[in-house]
């Protein structure tokens, strides 16, 4: 679905990616690993088209998308949540995750003063969408809460929902399970694993070993922009230069 | 009804037409706006020279100041694509100002003398009636997928984008509608008081809108309406007491600011309410809905 | 004749200079633009000017009280109208200062009245020939006091200490409370010194133009924070730099168009240089707080 084909990107003097490639597919979960810094972001922002690479080719469904705007991404069936949540504070759940389905309504401006009948039909249609992702989700009952209300599981859970009702080809989450605990982790991981279909693949970044290698069918280790290791989740993590790179940040975290 | 009365709701009324629009551009849409007063000056001289020069009747001439205002306010809303938050504020008050210093010199707009002999034309009824188009139009645009839009816009206009938002549309859209209800505004204002000058229109005046929408609670119309009423009604009413209801107002101000941030209503949605009995009467007229679960 | 032009330019765009720094330093480290602060302006010009008047303090004391008395003002203002809503949502304090600008202006109107008033003064400032230029000597003077006042604040906010906390402020409010420096100090200083100059501006401007009347704070404020965007806001230099530009092409304008479009030059400028350079001339990439 996915491809990426030797990414790399710069900033100043520093290289953010070096030739990263990656594949991910239909049907599955695929993880991208590493400590803090190591480029997992900066890889959904160039899928994205937030930032723009170097070097190298993003292809998506077979078509390179490298002169696609960002604001266009949603349209061609890639969304994403972010690591440091961004969800209207505002608004209710449901109006939330009712801009998730924006991509894919078509009433017109002037139509918004009078409410005609294919409006509502199509507002009808977005809100049954959103509601049927809120309740996957488990939030069926907090439909009209303001989401700056939430607690912070569920504000990760809405940006998934809001991800969700577009209707993607391809789901990127930016680690969803950072500053959740345990239990609420569990609880991400079986949704998590409910979201690929045959028609759509996920990929999932994440800091935390457990939620990453839990839910994942293939993983990609990442360390300072390069591309350390991949396979299976069994195989990376029998992996040496993984393991070397995740115990060498624990320890740089305890020195510090 | 007495006289006074009557002069204090035709007052509060154009004031409540030109604060919903701004209502729009900045409470919903997060966009600062100072050029304000400048579209419904745009408005009042549109329509003033029209009615005065010609036989143009006045719903014509109203609908001309409208229509440039709204055209106006395009023009100064597309900087916003470009700029953010309190640098938008300042550049349209670069036009505002650019706006007045042009009437002062402009010869067919008479200089700092002003239109005069303007014709009355603006009654309570026209007021009424502006106002209730207004906040119906506003109310349901607010309710429908754009109010949606313009308002994740204001929360975060990035992440509205990602999702296929077309930013510069519905930014454009919320100047040019704020714009016409502003120009609506200032045709009324123009028939009523019978002379404009370009002080009428300056930044201090755009101020004074933004406080209307700011001290009832921003980003909700009963809040609007509160405000505008509160802050036109009270001054009017306290005329006779001359400089010294301005020292009230200017203390007024930073008191409800120390103990009320949000305004005065906060962020209520009572309009919801309104939007309940709208559906039933819909219903009972039997106008064809698709039923809301 | 040009360079007299340049000299006019340059004394205005001083006295812009002085009262932009006050915007300026408010905006970086505070977020909001402090209307009152045309007002604080304002006050500088009453108070020295009741100094001298019925006190008869003379000129140079009479700047220096009025410094120090406006400066206190300006923190007590900061203390009463803005502090307690630092908490607050950015368009609140910016409301507060509009009450805060309406009630000074209200307060001289009914202690002195709406009246143009003038600094009793005996002496007259020479002109003098330098060069075959003719210059006031008041232009001068000016200059200098607007000049040693803005390096002080240079000085100051680049050598020591608590200028390196008002910096550290403005790029990160968190990280002053780190370095054991009271953000209520910094805020305090901050208040205190945009005042101070501003009152100083205030008294130049009212003998220079030999007039000042209650509301000239809402003329030279929107002039002053136009240079401070100019020049790139929370930057000292910058509001330098917009202030002469400001001035300069003002005079420019009244010298060689007419002096009726005067207004409208500074507000060209300012919408041209805006959709250059969003963040003004010397402005910082992200001024924008979310």
């Amino acid at each position: 679905m996915l491809t990426l084909e030797q990414i790399t990107i710069k900033f100043g003097g520093l290289i953010a990616l070096d030739h990263v490639s990656m594949e991910a597919g239909a049907g599955r979960i695929t993880a991208v690993i590493g400590p803090n810094g190591a480029g997992k972001t900066t890889l959904f922002n160039v899928i994205t088209r937030h930032y723009f690479q170097n070097s190298g080719s993003v292809v998506f469904l077979g078509q390179e998308i490298s002169k696609i705007p960002a604001s266009e991404v949603s349209r061609i069936g890639i969304t994403r949540t972010f690591q440091n949540i961004r969800i209207f504070p505002t608004m209710t759940v449901l109006e939330n995750a009712l801009v998730g389905v924006e991509p894919r309504l078509h009433s017109g401006l002037f139509s918004s003063f009078f409410h005609p009948p294919s409006q509502q039909r199509e507002e009808k249609w977005a809100r049954e969408k959103v509601v049927e992702a809120l309740r996957f989700m488990g939030m069926e009952n907090k439909l009209q809460l303001k989401a700056g209300s939430l607690p912070y599981g569920d504000r990760r859970k809405l940006e998934i929902a809001r991800a969700l009702v577009s209707d993607p080809k391809l789901i990127l989450l930016d680690e969803p399970a950072a500053g959740m605990n345990t239990t609420e982790k569990e609880e991400l991981k079986t949704l998590i694993i409910q979201l690929p279909t045959p028609e759509r693949a996920v990929i999932l970044v994440e800091h935390d070993m457990s939620v990453a290698m839990g839910v994942s069918s293939y993983v990609y280790v990442l360390n300072f922009g390069k591309n350390i290791g991949q396979g299976i989740p069994a195989e990376v993590q029998r992996n040496a230069d993984v393991i070397k790179a995740y115990l060498g940040t624990e320890e740089d975290a305890d020195a510090a | 009804m007495d006289a006074l009365t009557q002069h204090i709701l035709i007052i509060i009324g154009i004031n409540v037409i030109s604060a919903l629009g701004l209502h729009i551009i900045t409470g919903l849409t997060g966009q600062f706006s100072l050029a304000h007063a400048t579209f419904a000056g745009i408005g009042a001289y549109t329509s003033a020279l029209l009615t005065l020069n010609s036989n143009v009747p006045f719903p014509v001439a109203l609908l001309a100041g409208v229509v440039l205002a709204g055209i106006a306010s395009a023009l100064v809303g597309y900087p916003s694509l470009r700029l953010r938050g309190d640098y938008l504020a300042i550049a349209t008050l670069g036009f505002g100002e650019v706006f007045r210093v042009s009437m002062l010199n402009f010869k067919f707009t008479n200089g700092a003398l002003g239109l005069h002999g303007i014709l009355q034309m603006t009654n309570l009824y026209w007021v009424a009636g502006g106002v209730a188009i207004c906040i119906f139009l506003t109310y349901m645009m607010t309710k429908s997928r754009t109010g949606r839009i313009l308002t994740a816009i204001r929360e975060d206009e990035l992440i509205a984008e990602s999702f296929g938002v077309n930013l510069g549309k519905y930014k454009v859209f919320a100047f040019v509608m704020g714009g016409c209800f502003a120009g609506l505004a200032g045709g009324f204002y123009a028939h009523y008081l019978l002379f404009v000058n370009p002080t009428d229109f300056g930044v201090m005046k755009s101020v004074d809108i933004l406080l209307y929408i700011i001290i009832g609670g921003l980003g909700t119309i009963p809040g609007v309406l509160v405000g505008t009423a509160l802050l036109t009604g009270l001054p009017e009413l306290l005329r006779p007491f001359a400089q010294y209801r301005m020292l009230a107002y200017g203390i007024g101000l930073v008191l409800i600011m120390v103990y009320r941030p949000s305004g005065l209503l906060g962020s209520v949605d009572s309009g919801s309410v309104l939007y309940k009995a709208y559906q039933r009467i819909r219903k009972t007229l039997k106008i064809p809905t698709v039923k809301n679960e | 004749m040009l360079i007299n032009q340049i000299f006019n330019g340059l004394t205005i765009g001083s006295i812009y200079a002085l009262i932009a720094l006050g915007y300026s330093q408010v905006y970086g480290i505070l977020g909001f633009i402090n209307f009152a602060h045309g007002d604080l302006f304002m006050l500088g010009a009453y108070v020295g000017f009741l100094l001298v008047s019925f006190l008869h303090v003379g000129l140079v004391p009479a700047l220096i009280l009025s410094m120090l008395i406006v400066g206190g003002i300006g923190v007590l203002v900061e203390r009463v109208a803005y502090r307690p809503l630092r908490k607050a949502a950015r368009l609140a304090p910016m409301i507060s200062s509009i009450g805060v600008s309406v009630t000074l202006q209200t307060a001289i109107v009914l202690l002195i009245g709406p009246q143009t008033e003038r600094y009793p003064l005996e002496y007259q400032f020479p002109v003098l020939d330098i060069l075959g230029v003719k210059i006031s000597a008041l232009q001068i003077i000016i200059l200098v006091v607007a000049i040693v006042l803005m390096l002080g604040l240079e000085l100051l906010v680049q050598k020591t200490r608590i200028g390196m906390a008002m910096r550290a402020t403005a790029e990160n409010y968190e990280a002053t409370s780190l370095m054991g420096v009271s953000i209520n100090k910094v805020i305090s200083l901050t208040f205190l010194l945009g005042s101070s100059l501003g009152a100083a501006a205030g008294v130049l401007v009212a003998v220079y133009y030999n007039a000042f009347f209650p509301y000239i704070g809402s003329l030279f404020g929107i002039k002053a924070f136009i240079a401070a965007v100019l020049g790139g806001i929370g930057s000292v230099r910058g509001a330098v730099i917009g202030g002469f530009i400001l001035g300069i092409s003002e005079i420019f304008a009244v010298a060689y168009l007419s002096s009726s479009w005067r207004d409208a030059v500074a507000f060209t400028l300012l919408i041209i240089i805006l959709l250059a350079r969003p963040t003004g001339i010397l402005g910082m990439k992200t001024t924008v707080r979310a």
